[in-house]
């Protein structure tokens, strides 16, 4: 019999800040607890009674606080292998983390982050995040901007965050010429996900309500996306114009570009190094003043039949020829994720070399041309989904990205609020580290607090011409921090409840 | 023995000579359809795959629905005869291939919107102990017209009417969901083909036979496949099937139990199976099969005693497509 994982943590007294099992979301039937899992869940419900009666305080409040994220950190190290740096004074002491690890420590710049207007995507049911210990509601307004803002913001340590673009274009001009406004740019579903208007009017709304700069945007539009179907060529004048309108109207911050689709109905997707499609756009975009173009690579099967394009093999000569331009390769281009079956298949991941495909793609090609500067590796949704499945290949990319395009060129992202609050991915970061064996054996190097402090914020405030100084003035006394304050005093925390199904008896 | 046709006009030419014959339904007579209409600026498969990535995506690459236009492969067989045969310098032209374990077709992209061209000489796969083997290989040429007026419905999404010219290489989201709206988030039951809709057998019926039924034409066109059908619409409205049994029994069994299955539904009223009922299109499989009824529609290819998994010998070849 199946019953909801809540239900079944209930009765079992299980509350847990971190994934013990995998849990069903109706699409598949649940699949029992290994005897790893189940040795984790032990020792967090463990520790959770033992420190919560020493503590004086109950089970609840414990796990939900930093003491039972250490506690679920330890349980981890226990049973699978000294991954993640805990004290176990830390699951004791609330001090010791805050200690060791202090909020607000890092300014904090998510490159990658993401709500809708108004449509419940039914993403954050992936199995191995519905169990993280976070509120993943499935309805509209768990992707709505006002969850947004409470989750990014409130939730976690985010200090300033992109708002990050999805596939679909607007449609400039109805039928007579007149050029259209807001929901008419966007009648379809494109306008109920995350169009460009939606994104430069909600960074408006952060920043205005914050008082400071707190929110950049970014601009979906992309060289397939308005097509002269006569004679098979580019729209050039549409897309100019749209072009003009996001750069000068909505100012937006960067591009960001699905290579892979075609909501423009082209009949194709496109190449970063296409001279013929591309390269008229970066040009136009230079004559605009914008040169930041972030590019989703990897997670291919985002896309119907044009997956291939998401493989990274076009940054190559898109960034040598313009060496002007910044190029962000979203992802760091992993083809494929640890929910998706082909994760697991022979040859995607390759132990001997620490290779995985497509990221392998990336970091060749700065082993090809050491000179190249303009290319920066993004790691939303790649390093914490690998930190949690497979620790051993998140310190591959990790170390790999480091290794060859250097600390200052890699960016934080999380892809949140897909994922819930992004703090469990902060939290990840900021207890990582590569083992000894990996960094002695590929030529990793151990990741410093400055080196943290760049990929966190210091890099992508370095590329958004962010001036970091004043921001820490700032942001302290602004609007979102006292409404913070306000909420975090009301008792505002995380709410460990997870909602797919498992088995009732284990 | 009943002789049953429906041609053009399709509304009253149905002929029973028996007084027995069952009920019988006019396959036209109810709701709509998009001839000489624009196709509508539907929202595309990537569009989707944004949403649903984690139960589509990772699968859908490799589901045939997906693949009925795909990548030539580089090191295959069939290349490598071509670049062996009078057509080697065509050969390095190629860019994508149709067709199965039948036959297979070559194709490129033509300069036109939405237009592939088709390549003269076919493949013929290995087949038991034959050797593959290519077709009339001798005077290679491409072919500009033969893939939008036989192929182009059924191999490619959102073709146009006049000039078939087609949005986008397989088949879309969009073939078989419709122009899906946004609402759909909150009331899947407004998407064909959601298991939410319930829809009625007809329904149903209409978006696998658009291409799924391979003896039918279009009224308005006269090409092998629909004019402009959207998922929802009456794909009989504008299409006309001969539905005869002397038709029916032409057809390999595979097209037959298809086309039986069809008239069943539109025809006869029995709206208590459909494709759906054994075939499982996103995860590729026809597991249900194991369900399978002793009716007369399963019994094209099962036997009505014994174990289930024994079949009897099938084909799944068409006249219509070649292969």
């Amino acid at each position: 019999m199946w019953v909801p994982k809540w239900q079944r943590d209930r009765a079992q007294g299980v509350d847990s800040p971190m994934p013990t099992q995998v849990v069903s979301n109706e699409e598949f039937i649940p699949r029992p607890q290994n005897a790893a899992q189940q040795q984790v869940e032990r020792l967090i419900g463990q520790m959770a009674d033992d420190n919560s009666r020493k503590l004086g305080i109950d089970r609840r409040t414990y796990l939900a606080s930093s003491m039972g994220l250490a506690a679920a950190f330890l349980a981890q190290n226990r049973v699978y292998g000294n991954y993640w740096d805990v004290a176990e004074d830390e699951t004791l002491e609330p001090k010791a983390a805050e200690e060791k690890w202090p909020k607000g420590e890092y300014f904090i710049i998510d490159v990658q982050a993401h709500f809708t207007n108004g449509l419940p995507l039914g993403i954050r049911g992936a199995e191995f995040f519905r169990n993280m210990g976070f509120k993943l509601k499935e309805d509209p307004e768990s992707y709505s901007f006002q969850n947004f803002l409470k989750e990014m913001y409130f939730d976690s340590e985010t200090s300033m965050l992109v708002i990050s673009g999805v596939p679909g274009k607007e449609i400039t001009r109805d039928a007579a010429g007149k050029v259209l406004e807001r929901e008419a740019r966007t009648p379809g579903i494109e306008g109920k996900i995350l169009p460009s208007w939606v994104m430069a009017e909600r960074r408006q709304e952060i920043n205005q309500l914050a008082g400071c700069q707190r929110a950049l945007a970014q601009g979906n539009c992309a060289p397939n996306h308005y097509w002269d179907r006569k004679n098979n060529v580019p729209d050039q004048a549409a897309l100019f114009e749209q072009m003009e309108r996001e750069v000068k109207l909505y100012k937006i911050d960067s591009w960001k570009w699905y290579c892979h689709t075609d909501p423009g109905r082209s009949g194709n997707g496109f190449k970063l190094d296409d001279e013929k499609l591309t390269y008229p756009f970066y040009e136009q975009s230079k004559r605009l003043g914008l040169k930041i173009f972030s590019v989703h690579k990897g997670y291919a099967s985002q896309s119907r039949t044009l997956g291939h394009l998401a493989n990274p093999a076009d940054v190559e000569k898109a960034a040598k020829d313009h060496p002007d331009i910044t190029f962000i390769i979203y992802h760091s281009a992993m083809k494929h994720g640890p929910g998706e079956p082909q994760f697991t298949e022979k040859g995607y991941f390759d132990p001997t070399t620490g290779d995985f495909a497509w990221h392998d793609v990336l970091m060749k090609i700065k082993q090809r041309n050491p000179d190249i500067d303009n290319v920066y590796c993004e790691i939303g949704s790649a390093f914490g989904s690998l930190a949690i499945a497979h620790p051993e290949m998140c310190m591959h990319l990790i170390g790999k990205n480091v290794k060859y395009y250097g600390v200052d060129h890699v960016l934080w992202g999380t892809d949140c609020l897909w994922w819930g609050s992004p703090q469990w991915v902060i939290d990840l970061m900021k207890r990582f580290q590569i083992s000894d064996e990996l960094c002695e054996k590929f030529g990793y190097s151990k990741l410093t607090k400055d080196d943290k402090a760049k990929i966190f914020g210091l890099n992508a405030a370095k590329i958004y011409g962010i001036d970091l100084q004043a921001q820490r003035n700032a942001l302290p006394d602004d609007a979102l921090s006292k409404l913070k304050m306000t909420y975090l005093e009301n008792g505002g925390m995380r709410d460990n409840a997870a909602y797919g199904w498992v088995r009732q008896n284990v | 023995m009943a002789a049953l046709v429906m041609g053009v006009p399709a509304l009253s030419c149905l002929v029973w000579s028996e007084s027995d014959a069952p009920r019988r339904l006019d396959p036209a007579a109810w709701g709509e359809d998009h001839v000489g209409r624009p196709v509508p600026a539907y929202t595309t498969g990537d569009e989707c795959l944004f949403c649903h990535r984690l139960k589509i995506g990772p699968t859908w690459g490799a589901n045939r629905h997906a693949r009925t236009i795909r990548d030539v492969e580089e090191q295959s067989p069939a290349l490598d005869a071509l670049r062996q045969s009078p057509g080697k310098e065509l050969a390095e032209e190629i860019r994508f291939v149709v067709g199965g374990s039948w036959r297979q077709r070559f194709l490129k992209p033509a300069t036109a919107y939405g237009k592939l061209e088709l390549l003269s000489t076919a493949w013929i796969p290995p087949r038991e102990e034959q050797p593959g083997r290519l077709l009339s290989a001798n005077r290679p040429y491409w072919d500009a017209d033969q893939f939008g007026t036989s192929c182009a419905g059924c191999h490619a999404t959102a073709v146009t009417a006049d000039e078939q010219a087609f949005s986008a290489v397989s088949l879309d989201c969009y073939v078989c969901h419709g122009n899906v709206v946004p609402e759909h988030a909150t009331n899947p039951e407004l998407v064909p083909l959601a298991p939410r809709r319930m829809a009625e057998a007809r329904e149903v019926i209409s978006i696998c036979a658009q291409c799924h039924v391979r003896i039918g034409k279009s009224r308005s066109t006269g090409r092998p496949f629909p004019n402009n059908f959207v998922a929802g619409d009456n794909l009989f409205r504008d299409f006309a099937v001969d539905f005869s049994d002397s038709a029916v029994d032409s057809l390999s069994t595979a097209d037959r139990h298809v086309v039986e299955n069809v008239r069943d539904v539109v025809l006869f009223g029995k709206e208590e199976v459909t494709c759906l009922n054994c075939h499982d299109v996103h995860n590729n499989s026809s597991r249900k099969h194991r369900r399978v009824a002793k009716s007369g529609l399963c019994l094209n290819c099962h036997h009505a005693q014994g174990p289930k998994r024994t079949l009897k010998p099938f084909s799944i070849h068409s006249q219509a497509c070649g292969y």
